[in-house]
């Protein structure tokens, strides 16, 4: 009679073992799922904000073009030459090659609109590269004053910046 | 089963059903929001930026700037000699006009919340000549940093005067 019950302990034994080993696995499982998801969250996060970083870098490059600025003396830093605007868009249609040769390094996939709002009312489009579908745009908008220095008189003006990024998404 | 194992057995339970309870609560927790880099740097420039241009855009019907007609508007206020007549309207009324119409075309197409206001205070008294806004952007509500443009009166008018613009977030 006592094989029955040193079979029956040892089997109860194991039992407990096999229970242990479910619930550490099942906590271990919970665990990897846990950083797994928080590891996804943070690198996502991560690349938002390199995108939104690069659409602030290239909103100052814009709205800092030496090539764009007033000439005249005494107008403030904040101030775009609307002859200036208009020439860029010129060299942009006349000689593309050129100009994205140049620009591409500053600017990469972006779009730049300067809007005129009054009292004229047009788009004058400095810059525009979107080099493929399923992007994600950045939008940054910086009001600027265009000076006509033919008849000396100021716009209020839009500069638009679009910024485009690959689309991101887990598969 | 012994009861010190059904024991033992109720005490693993209980743990395992906290963890998956802590699993569940950090997992699907909404993470805080807080406002995407280019928000804050377009609404902490947008502003000042904002009214500087606005000041020194010419209007084709008066031939002035907007700095000008404002400084014509504290004139109508103090009952001085104006300037401007422009489209038979006093000064103060086609700042509103014409700011009306500027806004209409971007921060209300945007969809932005502010409040735009025209001050002119002397002796203590601060007035407001000019006012902009909905009523949804109370100083209460997160803002971005106010655009402020004082209007030079010197040596003209006596007083000061300045714009002031709030963008709610």
């Amino acid at each position: 009679m006592p094989l029955p019950v040193l079979k029956n302990k040892a089997q109860l034994h194991m039992g407990e073992t096999i229970m242990v080993l479910i619930i550490v696995v099942i906590i271990g499982i919970v665990a990897f799922v846990f950083y797994v998801r928080m590891t996804e969250d943070k690198i996502q996060g991560k690349l938002i904000e390199i995108e939104e970083l690069n659409a602030v870098e290239t909103a100052q490059l814009a709205s800092s073009l030496y090539e764009l600025r007033c000439s005249k003396p005494g107008v403030t830093d904040l101030c775009f030459d609307i002859h200036k605007a208009l020439a860029l868009q010129d060299l942009r249609t006349t000689n593309p090659t050129l100009f994205f040769t140049y620009y591409y390094d500053l600017f990469g996939d972006a779009k730049i609109t300067l809007q005129r709002i009054y009292p004229a009312d047009d788009d004058i489009i400095l810059y525009d590269n979107n080099a493929g579908t399923q992007q994600t745009v950045k939008r940054l908008a910086i009001p600027v004053p265009l000076h006509n220095s033919s008849d000396d008189t100021t716009t209020f003006g839009i500069l638009i910046i679009e910024k485009y990024s690959q689309q991101r998404g887990i598969p | 089963m012994t009861k010190a194992q059904i024991e033992i057995m109720g005490l693993v339970l209980i743990v395992i059903l906290i963890t998956l309870g802590l699993f569940f609560s950090v997992a699907f927790k909404q993470p805080q929001t807080s406002p995407p880099i280019t928000t804050v740097y377009g609404d902490e420039k947008l502003a000042s930026d904002y009214l500087i241009t606005f000041l020194e855009t010419t209007d084709p019907v008066c031939q002035a700037t907007m700095r000008d007609i404002a400084i014509d508007c504290v004139r109508h206020h103090l009952s001085q000699p104006t300037r401007y007549h422009c489209e038979n309207k006093d000064s103060c009324t086609y700042l509103s006009d014409v700011l009306t119409h500027i806004l209409d075309k971007t921060l209300n197409d945007w969809h932005y919340s502010y409040k735009l206001a025209f001050y002119y205070e002397q002796g203590g008294t601060r007035e407001e000549l000019l006012i902009v806004d909905d009523t949804d952007c109370t100083e209460y509500k997160p803002q971005a940093a106010p655009g402020l443009q004082p209007i030079s009166l010197y040596p003209d008018l006596p007083g000061k005067a300045w714009f002031q613009l709030n963008i709610c977030r």
